[in-house]
Formats: structure tokens, C-alpha cells, sequence
């Protein structure tokens, strides 16, 4: 430790003289006020990752709570049982009035659906990590347009008003999916609805700023010495969900417009009175949903690629096919929409979109394959980011292979709008994206901030989100299968063993997210100071600073090795002793 | 131009103030301007087809609808003159080539013909809205050929008619809408050319922003035969 | 036709004013095309009384569109000359858009549509296990053709009816099962039918508490219908 001590401060002092003004990006400049206007007004694409990391996460508080109060219905609803009605107990904020309390918790689950998935996990990953890690691994010292970043975040910050303000005047009971007629006719004078679609509307184009500057700069502002196939993998998943971003969004913008329109002033484009089509909306909005779950994932899959590589100390496994699978997995989701539709669109389009949907696996199971094989035989490292790591291996798997079934047409009928789907999708969205996500803020965390974790508290939590997750979400497979009806406020008493361990699992996620957080925090003010690379990586965001300079890097980069030449190069920064080499193969076999 | 001697440190009395854009720094992050340059324009034609995928939206409801009630689209089409879809079409048109000439002055330091050609652009998208609120929208709405639950014209030939100015009003609003957007851009253009801000160096703006106008032209191009011209 | 003007180190493309012009006239030209296009399409319709169906509007009227789009892309837009990148970014999103388009298209534009291949009589007990053979069809039109059919027996009715599985399987081989199923249950259940509903592990017995379950052992030929055959045989 010593050693790398003695590097970096010699890192400071050999540069001292080629630069001005090289405090971390985290130093205040000026007074409280100056400082909070400073970081209102900042460009730095470090700075306005971190406030995004800070705005996701607390949005991801609101959907968590809102996803708490879901199950808590559900652990105790009111009931026809085989002794008779029974009363719930758990959740009867309006008494006896059983459609009241019904219709609080379609608020609820709505509420918990839109913020997840339009104010957590799509921008998640690239607008907080991938702002501030994208420049810094390509080398540069910002995004492309650092004025346009700042206006994205501005945007995502109007458009989360919106949806607070929605929540405020008394909630949404459309679910996230705003379908008509139910967001067209509910709540009929009200304007809930309206400006919940608004902070869509809005939202979309946070998420297209940020996609399009990513696009930009993977093309233009690369370092020297850095070819398309030198980049870190995180790098070209963000360039691929980019891509998604730029090309699906502006949809869900006209989409939301017209249901504006639609709700009030009747257009009828989705009214079936004046010969307008519902399915219509359907079509318009999964035209973008659908690509934007591989928004969502795909960036998750690069964190993991890049966790798995640098906490196993191994060559990634088959790099090129990894970056063209997450190519692959963006041209694919364009194709595949309909199979959201199977119940309600034509037979000859579900067919088609049926066949389409079993595209995906292949990228995707490219994927999952080679990150078990950079696994294979990798000196591992059991930390939390590596615990993630394999969380989101096992959890990844299970959500994608139980999407077979409900890709195939004749499974799906009968799984359709089941807690299948919904056990599917959050071992797809939490158990994929979100598990990834907190991986890797505990891997970039003393990147980003300068300060150790508690390595004990982290494994703690990691492992009772794993097992909370599994408790929560496998028994609504079970469910699912049985028949349960997803968004149903209440059951057959067939189904509430399994209700009530879904809901103790919940309690055990809460619990390990909480242990995370004040984790974090307990880092930020007594935290150990973190050394410039602690875990041997070789991307170039570890050969700056923790936490880095505001211009990113003391000197204008150059891209020398790969960022997964582990057996080749020794890590910046690191001791030799604690990051070795491998040992030279005999008679001078590469190891690949 | 007076040239500065770099051994003495006097200015020359009568030096002429640089025009800004030859005085134009490129950001920090780039390597140099032309490196800044393509990527604005890279960035901007993402943008544009984030715009030509929001116009999908219209399209689709369109092609949707047309194929469901062809009769009300035809009927719906008689209605609307062709004669100020034709001026409207050539008033785009016409200041489409205004807006790229305005690219070529700019790259000539062509002030005079900059300045003009980005006033033609802006009166011709204020022509193009006063002949379609002014003509089309308002005796329209007046005679109640309003879209979905608004529609009351009296002698309706077409149950399905409320679709066809749901889906016109929507498609010409959005357009109409992006044709303000756009005027606004020049405003801001020619108060910052004005000032000599684009030269021959430096003209990334009047570039994407006339991008910007030829979209709404190309939009336009396509609308156009799809209301007016059907039966 | 254009020229290029030297900046420093870089060439910018500048359109010369003779293109700019050129395709301005063209794109006017173009417009007036689609204008006598459309007339000369109702004056077809109209002096010869020819139904001119709606695709060949659209197709020619969108064809001469993206001829004048193309135009204002390559030469007003600069793409001719530009970063082909910018091209590539304009290929995918129209590819985008006519994904989006197609595909909506397709699924509501064939709404209602019943496929030839399902268009045949109905058969009791449907068409899907068996031999082929040929069957005389009485039409909608009162005209009878030829069709070929499987044996007219639907997969339910195979498993359920002994005397067709046993023909098929072999007698010995469904006796076997039947004996299998037996030991494993302790009796020989009843498929549903449209009258009962069979009782299954996992559902709460109270909500089916007008008919007790199907025990082991008894009650098997209460149930009526196609069962009495399957209770016999065993």
C-alpha cells in the first residue's frame, strides 16, 4: 500500500509543472453558494454524472417505496376465502372501502412502474455512469457537446418534476404503459394523467441528448493510439443502447404527443367511437419500449464485462464477439415489438414477431457464454462488485431463458399478463440492469469519489439482495404459472402462501439496499482514501486520479494496450506484488 | 489588415477590430476546430433523424387510417385547396435554397447576402404559416372540420371524416410547429451573424440550422402529396 | 458543376450557385409532375371510367417525392459531399421508419384476415391426427369440391377414446399406460368436458365446494358423455 502511495503522490509531483488548476473535479471552487452555482452551471461531464447518480438514485427511493407499498397490499388484500370475505389488514388506508384502497394501489403499482422505468433504470447506466466513466475511458477530457449534457440533465430534472408533481396531485392508475383507453378515460377531468405523459414526453428527449452525445463522441473524440477495438466494452455497449436511444425515443415522443392530443382534444387516433385503433397505441408505444429494454440491459452487460474482466484478472473472453453481439442485440430489438402484443394484435403479425423475438437470444446467450468462459480459470477476486458480478450472471440467465416461453406464441397465451411476466421482467430489469448497476457504483465508487467502501457491509447487502430478490421474484414465477393475474389488488387464497413469502422477500431486498446506502455514505465521510486503481484495472479511467482532475488526465492520453491485457501489462498504480503478472508460459506459449 | 509586429509591444493605432469569427476558440475537449465542426454536424444529423422518426409517428397514423377508411381520406382531401398546398410547397422550396445559399455566403464571408438570405428564409416560413392558419386552419375550424370529438360540420359525406382532420391537423401541426421552431433559429442566427460571428472559419450554426429548415422542407415534400393530392 | 474552396488545412465543399439554382428549377419541375400526375390520373378515371385504384396515387406521388427529397438531401443538405457517416446515420433511420411502418402495417392491415389454409369446413373433433384422405365439401356457393383431410379426429379425442389409440398405439401398448397411470395415481382420472371441471392440486377446495372431488376408486361413470367409453375400457 505504501508503494502506491508513494506513486501517486509521485504521479502529482512529476506533473505538477505541465498544468493549472489540477484540483480533483470534486474540490470546491469558492464559497457554498459559489460552489452550488458552480455545480448548477457545470459542463464537466463528471459533475453532471454524479448529480444524475444522486437523481436516480433517489427516484429509485420513490419507485422502491412505491413497489413496498405494492406488495404490502399483497401480503394481506381483501379477500374471498373459503371461510368468507377477509378483511385486510395491512393496507387499509381508506377503511372498509374496499375500491378505494383497490384504487390507491393502481396508483401505486403505476407509480412504481413509470418511475422505474422511465426515471431509474433507462437513464441509469448512461446518463450516471456512462457520462462520467464514457470520456474518461476514450481518453477524452468530455463528452462531444458538454452544454447539450448539462441541458439533458436539466431536462431529466423537469421531467421528473412532472412525474413528482403527477404523484403529488394523487397519482396515475393507468400503469406505466399509459394504454388507452384506460390513461384516456380514468380520472376524466383531471390532469394527473396529462402530466404524467408530459414528464414522458420530456424525458424522451434527456434520453435522446445523452444518446446522441455518446454516438459523437465514441466517433470523434477517441485518444490517439485507440482503434474501435481497443475500447473497453462498457464503451461499446453505451454506443449501441445509443444508438437504440437516438432511434426509438423520438416514437415514444410522438406517442406521448398524440395521447395528449388524444386526451384533450378527442383527435380519436386511438378512440374506437370515432374509428380510431387502441391497438394503434399499442403498436406506437412498443415500438419504442421494446428497443428500450435493451437500453436498459445492454449497458448493464458492458458493467459486467468490465467487472468480470478486471475482478478475475482474465483476458475478456472473445472481445470482438462481444462488441458485435451488443450490435446485434440493437439492430434485433427493432424487429421484435410485437411479441408485447401477442393477445392483442393480429395472428399473422404475432407470428412473425414470435419467430423474430428468438433472434435475441442468440447475441445474448454470445454474451452470457463469455463471461462464464473469462471466468474459466481467472485468479477471482470475492469483493462486492464480483459478488454482483455472478448475482447478475445466475439472475440474467433465469430471466432470459424463462423470455423463451414467452416469446413462443402458444405459452405465451397462456402465460400472458401473468406474474410470469412480471417475475420475467424484474429478473431481467432488476436482477440485470439494476444488480449490475449497484455492482458497478461499488466498482467505480472510489473512482468517482475518492473513498473505500466497507468491503464487509457491501458483501452483506449484496448477498441479501440476492437472496430477498430470489424470494421476491421466483414465487411469482410460480404464480405466473399457476394462473395469477398480474395488477389484480387481490387473490384466491390459493395463491397467498406464496403472496406473503414474496412480500417477506421484498423486506429482505429493502433491508439489503438500505445496508448499500448507508454503506455509501458512511464511505463518503469516513471512507478510507481510495487509491488511484484499487483493483488492478487497466481501462483508462484508472490511470487518472481518484477522484479525477477536472480535466480528467494530467497529460493528453494515449491509448497504449487494451483495456483487458491483463496478462501482459501491469496496471498503473499497483503494486506488483498485489497485482502480478502471470507467470510466462514454458517455452513461450501465449496464453490465448 | 494591419500586421502586428511581434518584437514591439505597441498596438497599431488603427488596428480594425477582428470579426468574431476569426477570433472563434474551439472547446477545450477538441483537438482542433474542424474536428469540432464535424462532429456538431454528425450530432446534428442524429438529431435530424430523431425528427424525421418523431414524423414517423404521423406517417404511420396516416398509412393506418388510409388503409381503414379510404373514402373519408378522400373525401377529407377535397376539401383542402390544392392551390395554397402548391404555394406553400414552392414557398418551402424557394426558401430551402435561400437557407443553403446562406451556408455558401457564410463560407465566401459573404456578409450582406448572409444577412439577407437568412431574412428571405424567415419571411418565407412566416409566408408559409400566415397562408396556412390564415387560408386553411382558421375557415376550417370555423366551418367545424376539427379533428375527433371537436368535428361539428353539418354536411359530413363520411362517418370516419373526424380521423382524417385528426390525423391532418396533427401532422400539419407538428410541421407547423417545427416551422416556428425553425423561424425562431433564424432570428437567433441572424442577431449572431449580424454581430459577424460566421465566416468563413467558423459557421457550424448557419450550417445546422439550415440542416434544420431543409428537414422541414423534406417533411413537407412528403406531406404534401399525401393530404392534398388524393382521390 | 462545384468547386472546392480551400480553408486552411480542411476543404469544405461550397455548392456553386449553379447547382443550388439547378436543383431548385428541378425540384419546382418535380412538384409540377406530381400536380399533372394527379390530374391526368382523374382524367384517366374520369373520360375512360377506369377505377384507378389508390396505391398507384400514392406509389407515383411518393415516388416523385423522394426523387425531390433526395435531391435536397444530396445537394441542399450537402450529403454528396459531406462525412459518410452522415449518410449512414440518415440509412439507418429511414430503415427505422420503414420497419415501423411495415410492421404496424402488417399486423393492422391483415386484421380479420383468415388464411386459406384454415379456411376449410369445420370437421367434428377437428382436422390434426391421422392419415390423409378425401372428403366431398359443400361450399358457401352450394358447390361441392374435393378437399383433402386427416381422419377428422382432434388430438383430445385421440387421447381420451381407447378404441383409436389402442387402433393406433396398439392395444396392449394403451393398456400399459392405463396400468401405469393407475399405479401411479391410484385410479384413472377423467379429462374436463364442458360440464365438469376436474378438481386439481393447488386450487383452494372451498371455492369448488358444490362437487366434491373425484376420489380413487369410484365415481367414474357419473360424469357423462364422452367418458363412459373410457370408464368401460377400464
Amino acid at each position: 500500500m505504501t508503494t502506491i502511495d508513494s506513486q501517486t503522490q509521485g504521479l502529482e509531483h512529476e506533473h505538477h509543472d505541465h498544468h493549472h488548476d489540477e484540483g480533483s473535479y470534486l474540490t470546491p471552487r469558492g464559497g457554498f453558494w459559489a460552489t452550488i452555482w458552480d455545480w448548477m452551471t457545470t459542463v464537466d461531464h463528471k459533475k453532471i454524472g454524479v448529480m444524475y447518480l444522486f437523481a436516480i438514485l433517489f427516484m429509485f427511493f420513490l419507485g422502491g417505496v412505491a413497489a413496498l407499498m405494492v406488495r404490502l397490499e399483497l401480503l394481506d388484500p381483501v379477500r374471498q376465502t373459503a371461510e368468507g370475505v377477509v378483511t385486510g389488514q395491512m393496507f387499509n388506508w381508506y377503511g372498509d372501502n374496499v375500491a378505494a384502497n383497490n384504487n390507491l394501489y393502481n396508483r401505486f403499482f403505476t407509480l412504481h412502474g413509470a418511475i422505474m422505468t422511465f426515471m431509474v433504470i433507462v437513464p441509469s447506466v448512461p446518463a450516471s455512469l456512462g457520462n462520467f466513466l464514457l470520456p474518461i475511458m476514450l481518453g477524452a477530457k468530455d463528452v462531444a457537446f458538454p452544454k447539450l449534457n448539462l441541458f439533458s440533465w436539466y431536462i431529466y430534472f423537469f421531467g421528473s418534476i412532472f412525474a413528482v408533481a403527477s404523484i403529488i396531485g394523487g397519482g396515475v392508475d393507468t400503469g406505466w404503459t399509459f394504454y388507452t383507453p384506460y390513461s384516456t378515460t380514468t380520472d376524466a377531468d383531471h390532469w394527473r394523467v396529462v402530466i404524467m405523459v408530459l414528464g414522458v414526453f420530456v424525458l424522451g428527449f434527456s434520453s435522446i441528448l445523452t444518446g446522441l452525445n455518446f454516438i459523437v463522441t465514441v466517433h470523434k473524440l477517441r485518444a490517439p493510439g485507440m482503434g474501435w477495438f481497443d475500447m473497453p466494452l462498457l464503451v461499446w455497449t453505451l454506443y449501441a443502447s445509443a444508438i437504440i436511444q437516438v432511434l426509438a425515443t423520438p416514437v415514444i415522443g410522438v406517442t406521448t404527443l398524440l395521447l395528449i392530443l388524444e386526451r384533450t382534444m378527442g383527435i380519436g387516433v386511438f378512440d374506437p367511437a370515432l374509428g380510431g385503433d387502441p391497438v394503434l397505441y399499442q403498436h406506437f408505444f412498443w415500438f419504442y419500449s421494446h428497443p428500450v429494454v435493451y437500453i436498459m440491459i445492454l449497458p448493464g452487460m458492458g458493467l459486467i464485462s468490465d467487472i468480470i474482466s478486471v475482478h478475475a484478472r482474465k483476458k475478456i473472453f472473445g472481445y470482438k464477439s462481444m462488441a458485435f453481439a451488443s450490435l446485434g442485440i440493437t439492430a434485433v430489438s427493432f424487429i421484435v415489438w410485437g411479441h408485447h402484443m401477442f393477445t392483442s394484435e393480429g395472428e399473422l403479425a404475432a407470428t412473425v414477431f414470435s419467430a423474430l423475438t428468438f433472434l435475441v437470444a442468440i447475441p445474448t446467450a454470445i454474451k452470457v457464454f463469455n463471461w462464464t468462459a473469462t471466468l474459466w480459470k481467472g485468479s477471482i477476486a470475492v469483493n462486492t462488485p464480483m459478488c454482483y458480478a455472478l448475482s447478475f450472471l445466475f439472475l440474467f440467465t433465469i430471466g432470459g431463458l424463462t423470455g423463451m416461453p414467452l416469446g413462443a406464441l402458444a405459452t405465451d397465451l397462456h402465460l400472458h399478463d401473468s406474474y410470469f411476466v412480471v417475475a420475467h421482467f424484474h429478473y431481467v430489469m432488476m436482477g440485470g440492469t439494476i444488480i449490475a448497476f449497484i455492482g458497478a457504483i461499488h466498482h467505480w465508487w472510489p473512482k468517482m469519489f475518492g473513498k473505500m467502501y466497507s468491503e464487509f457491509w457491501g458483501i452483506t447487502g449484496c448477498v441479501l439482495v440476492f437472496i430477498g430478490f430470489n424470494v421476491t421474484f421466483f414465487t411469482q414465477f410460480l404464480m405466473g404459472t399457476r394462473g395469477m393475474p398480474r395488477r389484480y389488488a387481490t387473490y384466491v387464497d390459493e395463491y397467498e402462501i406464496w403472496h406473503e413469502i414474496s412480500t417477506y422477500g421484498s423486506w429482505i431486498l429493502a433491508i439489503g439496499l438500505f445496508i448499500h446506502a448507508g454503506n455509501f455514505f458512511w464511505s463518503l465521510v469516513f471512507g478510507r482514501q481510495a487509491p488511484p486503481n484499487p483493483w488492478g484495472g487497466l481501462s483508462m479511467e484508472w490511470e487518472t486520479e481518484s477522484p479525477p482532475v477536472l480535466h480528467n488526465f494530467h497529460h493528453d492520453p494515449v491509448a497504449t494496450h487494451g483495456p483487458y491485457d491483463f496478462d501482459d501489462v501491469q496496471p498503473p498504480h499497483t503494486d506488483p506484488e498485489e497485482f502480478p503478472l502471470p507467470e510466462p508460459l514454458p517455452g513461450g506459449a501465449k496464453p490465448h | 489588415m494591419a500586421t502586428i509586429d511581434p518584437a514591439s509591444n505597441e498596438r497599431p493605432a488603427l488596428a480594425k477590430r477582428e470579426p468574431l469569427w476569426k477570433t472563434y476558440k474551439h472547446g477545450h475537449h477538441w483537438p482542433d476546430a474542424e474536428a469540432e465542426f464535424d462532429a456538431a454536424k454528425i450530432g446534428m444529423w442524429l438529431f435530424l433523424s430523431t425528427e424525421i422518426l418523431l414524423f414517423a409517428g404521423m406517417f404511420c397514423a396516416y398509412a393506418i387510417f388510409r388503409m381503414k377508411y379510404p373514402e373519408a381520406f378522400v373525401n377529407g382531401s377535397h376539401y383542402l385547396d390544392w392551390r395554397f398546398g402548391a404555394i406553400n410547397t414552392a414557398v418551402l422550396l424557394g426558401s430551402s435554397f435561400t437557407a443553403a445559399y446562406c451556408v455558401r455566403n457564410a463560407q465566401l464571408n459573404n456578409q450582406l447576402w448572409l444577412k439577407i438570405n437568412l431574412a428571405i428564409t424567415f419571411l418565407a416560413g412566416a409566408a408559409f404559416l400566415a397562408i396556412k392558419f390564415i387560408f386553411e386552419y382558421g375557415p376550417k375550424w370555423a366551418d367545424g372540420k376539427r379533428p375527433g370529438e371537436l368535428f361539428s360540420y353539418p354536411f359530413a359525406e363520411n362517418a370516419h371524416e373526424p380521423i382524417w382532420w385528426g390525423v391532418y391537423y396533427g401532422a400539419t401541426g407538428l410541421h407547423a410547429s417545427h416551422v416556428i421552431i425553425g423561424m425562431g433559429l433564424f432570428v437567433w442566427v441572424f442577431i449572431n451573424a449580424s454581430r459577424g460571428k460566421y465566416g468563413p472559419k467558423h459557421y457550424t450554426l448557419v450550417e445546422n440550422v439550415a440542416l434544420y429548415w431543409h428537414l422541414v422542407d423534406l417533411i413537407w415534400i412528403f406531406l404534401f402529396p399525401l393530404l392534398y393530392l388524393i382521390h | 458543376m462545384s468547386h472546392s474552396h480551400g480553408n486552411g488545412d480542411h476543404a469544405h465543399h461550397v455548392s456553386s450557385p449553379f447547382t443550388l439554382v439547378l436543383v431548385l428549377v428541378i425540384l419546382m419541375i418535380l412538384t409540377a409532375l406530381t400536380f399533372i400526375a394527379y390530374f391526368v390520373e382523374i382524367w384517366i378515371s374520369e373520360a375512360f371510367g377506369v377505377y384507378i385504384p389508390q396505391w398507384v396515387n400514392v406509389l407515383v406521388a411518393m415516388s416523385i417525392a423522394t426523387v425531390k427529397g433526395t435531391l435536397v438531401l444530396m445537394y441542399f443538405m450537402h450529403l454528396r459531399h459531406d462525412n459518410q457517416l452522415n449518410t449512414v446515420i440518415l440509412v439507418s433511420c429511414v430503415a427505422a421508419f420503414a420497419i415501423f411502418l411495415g410492421f404496424t402495417g402488417l399486423d393492422l392491415g391483415n386484421r380479420g384476415t383468415i388464411f386459406a389454409w384454415k379456411d376449410g369446413p369445420i370437421i367434428e373433433g377437428g382436422t390434426s391426427v391421422g392419415s390423409l384422405r378425401e372428403i366431398e365439401v359443400i361450399g358457401a356457393d352450394g358447390e361441392t369440391s374435393v378437399r383433402g383431410i386427416t381422419s377428422g379426429v382432434s388430438v383430445a379425442q385421440f387421447a381420451k377414446d381407447p378404441t383409436i389409440a389402442g387402433a393406433v398405439l396398439g392395444s396392449k401398448h394403451y393398456e400399459k399406460l392405463v396400468k401405469k397411470h393407475d399405479a401411479e395415481h391410484g385410479y384413472h382420472d377423467h379429462n374436463s368436458s364442458s360440464e365438469h371441471s376436474r378438481p386439481r392440486t393447488g386450487l383452494t377446495a372451498g371455492l369448488f365446494a358444490a362437487e366434491a372431488p373425484v376420489q380413487a376408486g369410484h365415481g367414474h361413470g357419473d360424469h357423462g358423455g364422452d367418458d363412459h367409453s373410457e370408464a368401460e375400457s377400464h
